[in-house]
């Protein structure tokens, strides 16, 4: 029931719930099932009290993309998304943040610009005044940042590849080596992917790990086998790449800058040992050195390949979505269905996104447009709970008592409009205050931009998104570039897939 | 149970879901089942016995009731 409900018309029920009276229902449990959250401070209290609410319910289907541990006992079969052990999450975080950080604004703006410009000048070029953001802006920014910032790249057919003689789609011999800890079942034969293969591999990841849990459904077999074949091919491809940029930087070679190359540029440094500030650093970050041999561990080839998979994987449908619900709250906004607050009308978004770089009112045209995306997704936002397994009986969230064992959905979507934190919930408010905090900025946070504890589209709390300042760069370069192409027109609804989980096409038109 | 593609087919959350509670009805949530090591126990296994099938039963009749309650999720 509560699947559905969410499936076919979340912000109802989640309006509904928030609607009753806080004494009566503080939080929704019913006789069975999942509860769910709905009230913005039992939201917060959910996802920071990762003691008695874990991710637990991702842990399995993103450990198939790890090392095997039958075959290697001692492998580690996490993804810092799935676990909330202190000792397998905060070494790896702190790793990760590091490769993938707040100071890689201007490159990602940049990356960003330049793939929204080449969407908007083919479609300017396509003469049919129109544009279908789901099957560009919104799918090909987030692939751009996969390619080029992540650092799994995509190629036309036939185009040369980084690999050495192929080129995309070619196939490749799986590598003996990592045959010896990884297991196929699937595929034979790796690919080099073409910008559909890596989305689809990546969208089927996706959906297996955060959309496939019940076994009623119908199609939960096909998704099921779906996850794993695209799990093994992007591990077979990510794996590809390790070795070739290792034995680049090994040969002392140039190599681009991404994720994947920082990882494998502190593997080796660390192995050298030059980089003595990466184990200070950590050591700060994290109040004690890691235990002697943990930081090369969490460095290994195989760790590296996991934890660029499981980035990349959240890096592409997710944005997509989002991009896709930030132009159709934008056309709400343009057809009336908001009250307007503080002038944060449709034409002031349009004025701003028109501001050129070099104008004195450039850099706040962006950090407004960034707002207007971030309050757009806010009243239409992609997905609506985050899930949680409850691991102590608690009475936390509501001074409700929650069974352990009891599937949590965390209801960001209400959250974001409750109105004992929000003034003015179902309002579009370009300049509302973010109320901004920093979450362990005194320790492993310590280098991360502070948190908003009203926009709650990148989560809250210890699993913040990695990738969250891609996604809102992404998210604000996509909205400048579809208001750059003149006055716009809603041309479709929103169109979803069968399953109501990732949109097919929104159709908006441009004169 | 076919995939989630049809609206809800009442007007309300909390109305579908009293509808589905009065068309299946739950019974409370089964006791945990009995420990072995429960001083009550000691020397009374006939007890323990008739303690574990009561909430062995009770944990089947709630499991039915809930699977004819359509219990299942999605993330």
């Amino acid at each position: 029931m509560i699947s559905k409900w969410l499936a076919t018309s979340p912000l109802m029920m989640l309006q509904e719930l928030l609607d009753q009276p806080k004494d009566k229902m503080p939080i929704f449990k019913p006789a069975i099932g999942p509860v769910v959250v709905m009230r913005h401070a039992d939201v917060i209290k959910c996802l920071e009290r990762t003691d008695l609410f874990t991710v637990d319910p991702y842990a399995a289907q993103m450990a198939i993309a790890t090392d095997d541990k039958t075959r290697c006992p001692h492998a580690l079969s996490h993804f810092l998304l799935g676990t909330d052990r202190d000792d397998l999450y905060r070494l790896d975080d702190v790793i990760l943040r590091r490769a993938v950080s707040r100071r890689d604004e201007e490159t990602l703006s940049a990356l960003a610009r330049r793939e929204a410009e080449q969407w908007t000048e083919a479609t300017r070029r396509a003469a049919t005044g129109e544009i279908d953001i789901v099957t560009t802006l919104a799918k090909f920014l987030p692939l751009r940042i996969v390619a080029d910032y992540l650092g799994v790249p995509y190629y036309r057919d036939g185009e040369p590849s980084v690999l050495p003689g192929l080129c995309g789609g070619d196939r490749f011999a799986l590598d003996p080596d990592l045959q010896q800890v990884f297991t196929f079942t699937k595929i034979q034969e790796g690919i080099v992917p073409r910008a559909d293969d890596l989305f689809n591999w990546v969208k089927d990841a996706f959906r297996n790990i955060f959309n496939n849990f019940n076994p009623a459904l119908p199609q939960f077999a096909e998704f099921r086998a779906r996850g794993l074949t695209a799990t093994e091919y992007l591990s077979a491809y990510i794996h590809a790449l390790i070795k070739h940029y290792k034995e680049r930087l090994q040969r002392g070679e140039e190599v681009p800058d991404t994720m994947l190359t920082r990882l494998i540029r502190m593997q080796l440094e660390l192995a050298a040992g030059t980089d003595t500030a990466l184990e200070q650093d950590l050591a700060t970050l994290l109040g004690a050195p890691p235990p002697p041999g943990e930081l090369a561990r969490r460095l290994s080839d195989s760790m590296i390949r996991s934890n660029v998979f499981g980035t990349a994987v959240g890096a592409v449908v997710n944005p997509q979505e989002a991009t896709a619900r930030i132009v159709d709250s934008m056309l709400r906004l343009k057809e009336g269905q908001y009250e307007i607050l503080k002038g944060s009308t449709f034409e002031e978004a349009h004025r701003l996104a028109r501001i050129e770089q070099g104008d004195p009112d450039y850099a706040h045209s962006l950090q407004i447009l960034r707002k207007y995306a971030l309050e757009a997704l806010r009243l239409q936002p992609q997905g609506e709970v985050l899930l949680r397994m409850c691991v102590q009986d608690n009475s936390e969230l509501g001074g409700t008592l929650i069974r352990k064992g009891t599937m949590v959905f965390a209801a960001y979507a209400a959250a974001m409009r409750d109105p004992e934190v929000l003034p003015h919930p179902l309002a579009f408010d370009a300049y509302r205050d973010e109320r901004p905090v920093a979450y362990l900025g005194e320790r492993e946070r310590a280098n991360e931009a502070p948190q908003s504890q009203n926009y709650l589209q990148h989560g809250y709390g210890r699993h913040k998104c990695l990738g969250r300042y891609a996604s809102e760069i992404t998210m604000r370069e996509s909205l400048r570039a579809l208001l750059r192409l003149g006055q716009l027109a809603r041309r479709s609804e929103l169109k979803m897939d069968e399953q109501i989980l990732y949109p097919e096409s929104l159709r908006v038109g441009f004169t | 149970m076919p995939p989630p593609t049809q609206p809800p087919s009442a007007q309300t959350f909390l109305g579908d879901i009293a509808a589905a509670e009065q068309a299946a009805p739950v019974p409370p949530p089964p006791p945990p089942p009995p420990s072995s090591d429960d001083p009550k126990y000691a020397g009374n296994p006939a007890l323990f016995e008739q303690d574990k099938q009561a909430a062995e039963q009770a944990t089947a009749a709630f499991v039915t009731a809930a699977k004819a309650r359509g219990a299942g999720w999605r993330g």
